[in-house]
């Protein structure tokens, strides 16, 4: 086997990781929070990545080159607008339904999805979109080798890491250091006594759909500056992979929706690499099964006990 | 003594099934109010109603006093619209934003607390986390002011900190600050729920059967607790009790239901003698 394929896949596998993390926080958190899978949030990924190229489309006609100063940009329009999306959608397709049995709002949630991806359809057209390449360069190790003997890391995929796991670290943080978070937790394990010792669970839930999202968003911009392309489809794919890296992780935990997605991430490209590259999403939902069979769990969350 | 808190002809329904008919009663503010009958009588669904765990068909509930001058706990939960609302646009617009807005934090958020028979800790966080997050509204919970830890936000959080002591102290708790509130034996969970509802700051205490599952000795210094909290702390509390001995010692005014409805109100001496509550309790026809 050769070592330089062997970490080369390591790479790509981080890299895809960290961004089904991103994702998978935003299920994790739902499910968390009000016990449902929120199957829109796929398409606020998908919206995302056509925001992303939007505001890049704006910055170039105001003619800004400077790149740094551009992705800031970018992010902050892209993570701003999309939790705004997050947020309606809570509002719209889910609040109404929140005193009523469980299947209701995953109905909506599908719902929302199709109206969502067919109001990009139609407002953005079918066809694929593409973005021009914003930041080039790579680094090789080793940086003189000859033939495709190297392992590559583009600067974009570097970036992608940091920034996915730099999200992460801001996140844990707000959780687990403000009052917001304290109640965002106090509300997960007990929403009506949370409420009736005077949280605004609504608004607490909002917040958590909004901060999913902002991840959301953080994702779908690093991959649509990553691939350059993406269509009014890509949340359905994306959103199951993410999914399946929340129950990986153990859904409801934080940390474990990030570890679930870089297992899922590095699983599927060391699959790919070494077995067959075609049959990377049968792989990667075999694993969704397997785990739903013999460790429902995950591998941080914390069974659930019945009491008697 | 003022009227803290007066029910008027609380009726509330579940399917054909008429939980509570026309209750009435009020709690004076500085008193212990005990609420007593035989199982079933509706104790517990006369607490969902008052704290705003659910809401009542007809009657109102006011509480008096306080910032803005007396509350009308049945309007913060959001009342349903009627046509008369058309041309009365301050009571629409009231009846408005309390449907988006409304809801059992706003009736905390006014005054009252409460405790469960059955415990409802935040089991998986800290003893001192389970009051800081009663504390919610008292501390700045903006994203922004807690993620740079802002001056204000330390502020309060340290001033939330302090409270939470003393009140840990006050209830023997202090050496459990930061173990996890699933952890801790029964009897401090307990008062651990009393302590995280006094951490809201309310002005109506209401104790669900606080002593259930305390042995005899427990029951006689919580029944100390509780008068303390009335003497020292100017608390009114509103208690379900099934321990007779401790009820008849404590409280100062007693209301007993049977059957969804009020049979008598009284001093403790008065209850004991009434004829209609003796015969709810042993179940004979009264004469």
């Amino acid at each position: 086997m050769d070592i330089y394929i062997f970490g080369q896949q390591w790479v790509n596998g981080l890299v895809l990781g960290s961004t089904y993390g991103l994702i998978a926080v935003g299920y994790t958190m739902v499910y968390g929070i009000i016990g449902m899978i929120n199957f829109a949030h796929g398409e606020i990924y998908m919206i995302s990545a056509y925001l992303t190229a939007i505001f890049l489309a704006l910055l170039g006609t105001f003619g800004l080159q400077s790149v740094p100063v551009v992705l800031v940009l970018v992010l902050l329009g892209t993570v701003l607008l999309t939790a705004l999306y997050g947020w309606s959608v809570e509002r719209i397709a889910y609040r109404p339904l929140r005193n009523s049995n469980r299947l209701a709002p995953l109905i909506s949630a599908i719902g929302i999805s199709l109206i969502l991806q067919n109001y990009i359809r139609i407002s953005q057209g079918a066809r694929n979109q593409g973005v021009p390449p914003v930041i080039d360069g790579v680094w090789r190790i080793p940086a003189n080798a000859v033939d495709q003997h190297f392992v590559q890391i583009t600067h974009l995929q570097s970036l992608i890491v940091v920034t996915a796991f730099a999200s992460m670290a801001v996140l844990t943080w707000i959780i687990h250091h403000t009052a917001l978070g304290r109640a965002c937790r106090a509300t997960q394990q007990d929403r009506v006594m949370a409420n009736l010792l005077g949280v605004d669970t609504d608004r607490i839930i909002s917040v958590v759909f909004v901060m999913g999202a902002a991840m959301a968003a953080v994702a779908g911009m690093l991959v649509t500056l990553n691939y350059g392309s993406f269509d009014f489809y890509i949340g359905f794919l994306m959103g199951i992979k993410a999914f399946t890296a929340a129950v990986l992780g153990g859904i409801g935990s934080l940390p474990g929706a990030m570890l679930g997605g870089v297992v899922l991430g590095l699983a599927e490209s060391f699959f790919a690499g070494f077995v067959n590259s075609d049959y990377k999403d049968v792989f990667a939902f075999s694993l969704l099964i397997l785990f739903l069979i013999f460790r429902p769990s995950g591998f941080l969350g914390v069974p659930e006990v019945e009491k008697v | 003594m003022s009227a803290l808190l007066t029910v008027q002809d609380l009726t509330i329904r579940f399917g054909g099934v008429t939980a509570l008919q026309q209750v009435d009663f009020t709690v004076q503010a500085g008193s212990i109010t005990a609420l007593i009958g035989p199982n079933g009588a509706g104790k517990t669904t006369v607490f969902n109603c008052v704290t705003g765990f659910y809401r009542a068909n007809t009657g109102s509930i006011h509480l008096h006093g306080g910032a803005n001058g007396g509350s009308n706990l049945m309007a913060l939960l959001g009342e349903s619209l009627q046509w008369s609302d058309l041309w009365q646009p301050k009571r629409l617009g009231s009846r408005l934003y309390h449907k988006m807005f409304g809801g059992p934090h706003r009736v905390n958020q006014v005054g009252v607390a409460r405790t469960f028979q059955n415990i409802r800790l935040f089991n998986a966080l800290t003893v001192m986390e389970n009051l800081l997050v009663a504390q919610h509204n008292q501390v700045d919970s903006g994203l922004l002011s807690g993620l740079i830890q802002s001056r204000r936000f330390r502020a309060q959080e340290q001033a939330a900190l302090q409270r939470a002591s003393a009140w840990l102290r006050f209830f023997d708790l202090l050496p459990e600050a930061n173990r996890l509130a699933g952890e801790l034996p029964y009897g401090h969970q307990r008062r651990l729920e009393m302590a995280r509802a006094l951490c809201t700051q309310p002005r109506l205490l209401c104790l669900d059967e606080p002593a259930a599952g305390l042995n005899p000795n427990e029951t006689k210094a919580l029944g100390r607790l509780i008068l303390t909290l009335r003497d020292r702390f100017d608390m009114t509390i509103l208690l379900i009790e099934h321990d007779m001995g401790m009820v008849m010692e404590i409280s100062d005014h007693l209301v007993v239901l049977d059957h969804g409805e009020v049979i008598a109100r009284g001093t403790p001496e008065e209850i004991q003698r009434d004829d209609r509550v003796l015969a709810a309790y042993l179940g004979s026809e009264p004469a």
